[in-house]
C-alpha cells in the first residue's frame, strides 16, 4: 500500500498493526463497562465494531481516543505502546476520533470548527479567517459534501453536524480513524459519501474502525467484524467469514425468536383502539394511522425526522393541531398529560433521567408517584400501602435491586427502565406509547421488557413503538410506519420487514432514486 | 477586513449596545448643551476609562463561560493598596497593585480547577476575602495618592489623552486575541460547550487559569485608574463595579452562557452606562433612579440576547 500519501503515515514494520488492544478493562463504579477486550486493527484495513447499546462500543472507542483511560490492559499504535492522557494526545499521535455526540462547537462556522486548533496562521500568529474558509470549502467539495463553511455550528442539522465531525477527522488524515456510529442520522446518499471516504483513507493506508447499527453496511464495508456484548468480545472474524445471523446472535447472545415476543397472527378482528386522523403538530405533518387492541405499531426513521413530537403529541406533552384523536371510538382532547392519562394514555419517555425518574429518591416513592394519588385519602399518603405497591410492582417487572427503598440512581439503566415502566403502568392503559424504550438498556432487561410488552397486548393494551433500534422495531411490531421530515413515506407490513426495506423509506425520496437502481 | 465566520455574528452582538450610546449621547445633546462640551467629553472619557477595563476583563471570563464577582473588590484592593503605598514606593506601587490583582485572579482559577469550585461562588468567596483584605489595609477611605500620578495620567481631563490610548489599546489587543488568535478560539470554544471543546483538545485549565488572570490583572488596572482619579484610596469604592461590569458586558451583546460576545459590544455597554449615569446628572435627576434604570436595563438586555431554547424542537 502506498503510504506516500500522508505526512502522518510513517512506514512501519510489516506485520504489525496499526493498533492493538490486548485485554483493555474499564468499570465505572460498579458497573464494569469493558471486560478483557482485544482486538486489533491494521493499517490499510476498515473494522467495523458492532454491539447494541451499552455494550461498551463508545467507551472503548474513548479509550483509544484519549478521552478515558482504561483500568486495565495495554494498546500499541504501530508496535510502541500507546497510552493517550487526553483527546489531543491521541490526535497528535495520529488517531482521530469522529463522535456520535458531536462535538462541533456552536459558537463557531463550519470552517472554523473544521480546523479548530490548527487553523492557518500569518507570521503574527494571526488566524487567516479567509484562507480557513477557503480550505474548508475545497475539502467539503473533494468530499462531494454539501456545506457552506460559513454557517454557524449552531445552525447545523444533526446530519449536517455529523458530516463536519467526518470531515474533521478525516481531514487530518490519521493513521488510524474511528467513527462512532458516523451514519445513524445520514440519508443513504450521505451515507454513501462517508462510506466512500471511508475507503478512500483506507486507500490511502490509514486504518479505520467504524461503529454501526447498520448490519448491512457492516457486511459492506467491513474487512474484519468485531463485536461486543455487555463489554465482552463475541465475534472477531474477517469479511466472508460472519453472516449477518452471525452478527446478531454475537450482538445479543441468543436467536431473535429466544428475545422477541411471537406475534398473534390475526388482529384483524380486534376492536379499533386509537385512530389518529389528519393530526399534525410542530415538526409533524398532518398524520393518520390507527390501532387495534393487542397490536404493535413501530415508527422507525432517520434521527430527527419527527419522532420526537409525535411521541410528545401522543402523551400530551405538546399539543396537537387539528386532526382528530379518539380511543375506543371515543374523540378525545389531548391537551395536557393529565388528559392523556384520564384518556387512558401511558407514555414512556425517551430520557428517563430527565423526565421519568427522580434518581435520589428511592424505588418506592418512584413506582407509586402516580397510583397512589388515587389511592390516598384527602392527599395523605398511605405508607403502608405504598410499601404493599412497591414490592408487588418490584416483583411484577423484575426490578433487581437491594429493596424497594434503594435510591434509583444505583441501579442499572435496564432496572431504571423498569421501574418507568412500573410507574406507568400501574394501571392497565388501553394506548401504550414507548419512545426509544430500549434505549442505554442490557440485552437481560430488554428482553424482560419485551415479553412485558408481549404480555401487555395480549391484555388488549394497543402499543405505538417509536423507535431507532431496527432489531427491536421488526421484531415486536405488526406494522412499521417510517418517518421522513415529519411525514409517513411508506408503511411494511410484517412479511415485507428488513432492514434494507426500512432504510430505503427512511432516506427519503431522495433516497428511494438512489436505491433504485 | 471583512469579517469571516464567528466574527460576524459576534460583532453583530455588538450594534444594540452601540446605537444604544447613541441614542443616550443624541438625547442628552438636544435636552442639554452641556453634554458635549470638552470638559464633558473629557469626564465621559475617564468615567468610561475604569468601567470600560474592568467590563472587558469581566467579558473575557464570560467568553470562557465562567463569570467573576471579585472585580469590584480587586478595584477597593487595588486603590487601598495604592493609597498606602504610594506615598513611600512611589511609581513602585503599580506593579505592586498589578501582581496583587494577578494574585487575586490566581486564587479564583485555583478554587475553580484545583477545587472544582462553581466558579460564581468561588469568585463571590474571593470578593469577600480581597474585601476584607482591603478593609484591613485601609479601614476607611484616606492614604495618600501621588498627584503627580494624576498630572501625567488624567492631565487637564481632556477627550484625547492618555485614557483614551489606554481604552483604545486594551480593546484593540483583546479584539485582536479573539478575533484571529487560537487562544482566543479556545476561549470562545470553552465558553460555547465545555465538552466539546475538550474534546477538540482545549486545555482547559490552562484557559479557566487565563481568564481569571486577565480579569484580575484587568480589575487592578481599573482600580489604579480610580485610585489616581479619587487620589486616595477606599476599601468599598469598588462595590458597584462587579454588577456594572457583567451589566456593561451583556449590554454589549456577551452571553451570559458565554461561547458568544465582541469586545467593541463591550465597550459600546460601558459607554452607553457611563452616558445613562452621566445623562442623569446633567439632567439633574434623582440619583437613585438611575440604578433602577440600570438594573432595568440589564434585565432588558438579558432578556433581548437570551439564547433561543425552542431551537431543537425536531
Amino acid at each position: 500500500m502506498s503510504q506516500t500519501a500522508s505526512p502522518a503515515l510513517k512506514p512501519i514494520p510489516a506485520g504489525l498493526p496499526r493498533l492493538a488492544v490486548a485485554q483493555v478493562s474499564k468499570a465505572f463504579g460498579a458497573n464494569k463497562v469493558l471486560r478483557d477486550v482485544s482486538f486489533s486493527v491494521r493499517a490499510g484495513e476498515i473494522v467495523s465494531l458492532v454491539g447494541e447499546n451499552g455494550a461498551g462500543k463508545s467507551t472503548l472507542m474513548h479509550i483509544c481516543a484519549g478521552s478515558f483511560s482504561a483500568d486495565g490492559g495495554t494498546m500499541a499504535l504501530d508496535g510502541a505502546a500507546f497510552r493517550p492522557a487526553s483527546p489531543k494526545a491521541a490526535r497528535r499521535a495520529g488517531v482521530a476520533l469522529a463522535l456520535q455526540e458531536t462535538s462541533i462547537l456552536p459558537d463557531l462556522s463550519v470552517g472554523e470548527n473544521l480546523f479548530f486548533g490548527d487553523e492557518p496562521r500569518n507570521g503574527l500568529g494571526f488566524i487567516r479567517q479567509k484562507r480557513l474558509h477557503e480550505a474548508a470549502d475545497a475539502l467539503f467539495a473533494e468530499m462531494g459534501f454539501a456545506l457552506k463553511p460559513t454557517r454557524m455550528g449552531s445552525e447545523l442539522s444533526a446530519a449536517e453536524r455529523q458530516m463536519v465531525e467526518i470531515a474533521k477527522a478525516i481531514r487530518l488524515k490519521p493513521r488510524l480513524l474511528i467513527l462512532d456510529e458516523p451514519t445513524a442520522s445520514l440519508s443513504s446518499h450521505e451515507t454513501e459519501l462517508v462510506l466512500a471516504a471511508m475507503a478512500r483513507l483506507k486507500a490511502q493506508g490509514s486504518a479505520v474502525i467504524f461503529i454501526s447499527h447498520r448490519l448491512d453496511e457492516v457486511m459492506e464495508a467491513a474487512d474484519h467484524a468485531v463485536v461486543l456484548k455487555d463489554g465482552a468480545l463475541t465475534l472477531d472474524a474477517a469479511r466472508g467469514a460472519f453472516s449477518r445471523d452471525d452478527l446478531i446472535r454475537a450482538m445479543v447472545g441468543r436467536t431473535l425468536a429466544d428475545i422477541f415476543p411471537a406475534r398473534p397472527t390475526d388482529l384483524a378482528a380486534a376492536p379499533m383502539r386509537l385512530s389518529v386522523a389528519n393530526a399534525a403538530a410542530a415538526g409533524l405533518k398532518p398524520l393518520s394511522f390507527s390501532l387495534r387492541a393487542g397490536e404493535v405499531v413501530g415508527f422507525a426513521g432517520l434521527e430527527g425526522q419527527g419522532q420526537r413530537p409525535l411521541a410528545r403529541a401522543l402523551s400530551g406533552i405538546t399539543p396537537f393541531h387539528g386532526g382528530e384523536i379518539a380511543i375506543d371510538g371515543v374523540p378525545i382532547r389531548l391537551t395536557s398529560v393529565a388528559r392523556g392519562i384520564a384518556a387512558g394514555i401511558a407514555s414512556i419517555p425517551d430520557d428517563r433521567k430527565h423526565e421519568g425518574l427522580a434518581l435520589d429518591l428511592p424505588i418506592r416513592m418512584n413506582v407509586s408517584l402516580f397510583a397512589l394519588s388515587r389511592r390516598s385519602s384527602w392527599g395523605w399518603l398511605a405508607h403502608a400501602l405504598e410499601r404493599r405497591f412497591a414490592e408487588q410492582a418490584r416483583q411484577r417487572f423484575a426490578i433487581r435491586s437491594t429493596g424497594i427503598d434503594q435510591p434509583v440512581r444505583q441501579l442499572s439503566g435496564g432496572n431504571q427502565q423498569k421501574v418507568v415502566f412500573a410507574r406507568w403502568l400501574a394501571e392497565t392503559p388501553k394506548v401504550l406509547v414507548l419512545y426509544e424504550p430500549t434505549k442505554g438498556v442490557d440485552v437481560g432487561a430488554k428482553t424482560e421488557i419485551y415479553r412485558l410488552i408481549g404480555d401487555l397486548t395480549k391484555a388488549g393494551v394497543a402499543v405505538v413503538l417509536i423507535s431507532a433500534d431496527m432489531l427491536e422495531l421488526i421484531g415486536l411490531s405488526d406494522r412499521i410506519h417510517v418517518l421522513f421530515e415529519g411525514a409517513v413515506t411508506g408503511t411494511l407490513a410484517r412479511p415485507e420487514f428488513s432492514e434494507e426495506a426500512i432504510m430505503r423509506l427512511a432516506a427519503g425520496p431522495e433516497g428511494v432514486l438512489n436505491h433504485a437502481a | 477586513m471583512q469579517p469571516r465566520g464567528s466574527g460576524r455574528p459576534n460583532l453583530m452582538l455588538g450594534l444594540p449596545a452601540l446605537l444604544l450610546a447613541a441614542a443616550i449621547g443624541a438625547i442628552a445633546t438636544i435636552w442639554s448643551g452641556d453634554f458635549v462640551s470638552a470638559g464633558n467629553l473629557g469626564n465621559l472619557v475617564n468615567r468610561v476609562l475604569p468601567l470600560a477595563i474592568a467590563a472587558l476583563g469581566e467579558a473575557v471570563v464570560l467568553f470562557a463561560g465562567r463569570i467573576d464577582l471579585s472585580v469590584g473588590s480587586v478595584i477597593s484592593l487595588s486603590t487601598a493598596i495604592l493609597g498606602v503605598t504610594s506615598a513611600q514606593l512611589g511609581w513602585l506601587s503599580i506593579p505592586l497593585v498589578i501582581l496583587a490583582g494577578l494574585a487575586c485572579g490566581a486564587f479564583n482559577a485555583a478554587g475553580v480547577i484545583l477545587l472544582r469550585i462553581n466558579p460564581l461562588i468561588m469568585t463571590l468567596a474571593t470578593s469577600a476575602v480581597v474585601k476584607g483584605i482591603a478593609l484591613l489595609l485601609l479601614p476607611s477611605p484616606g492614604g495618600e495618592v501621588d498627584y503627580g500620578f494624576y498630572d501625567t495620567f488624567y492631565g487637564q481631563d481632556q477627550f484625547f489623552g492618555w485614557p483614551l490610548l489606554l481604552i483604545a489599546a486594551a480593546f484593540a489587543a483583546t479584539f485582536a486575541i479573539f478575533g484571529f488568535t487560537r487562544f482566543g478560539r479556545s476561549i470562545y470554544a470553552l465558553g460555547s460547550d465545555g465538552r466539546a471543546a475538550f474534546a477538540n483538545g482545549v486545555n482547559v485549565p490552562g484557559i479557566d487559569l487565563s481568564v481569571f488572570l486577565i480579569s484580575g490583572g484587568l480589575a487592578a488596572v481599573a482600580g489604579l485608574a480610580v485610585g489616581i482619579k479619587i487620589l486616595s484610596g477606599d476599601p468599598l469604592i469598588g462595590d458597584s463595579f462587579t454588577l456594572d461590569a457583567i451589566a456593561a458586558a451583556v449590554l454589549g451583546g456577551v452571553a451570559l452562557q458565554g461561547g458568544r460576545g465582541s469586545v467593541f459590544g463591550v465597550l459600546a455597554g460601558a459607554i452607553a452606562l457611563v452616558l445613562i449615569g452621566n445623562a442623569f446628572n446633567l439632567l439633574e435627576l434623582n440619583t437613585n433612579l438611575q440604578q433602577i434604570a440600570k438594573g432595568l436595563i440589564f434585565v432588558a438586555a438579558l432578556m433581548l440576547f437570551m439564547r433561543g431554547r425552542s431551537r431543537s424542537l425536531a
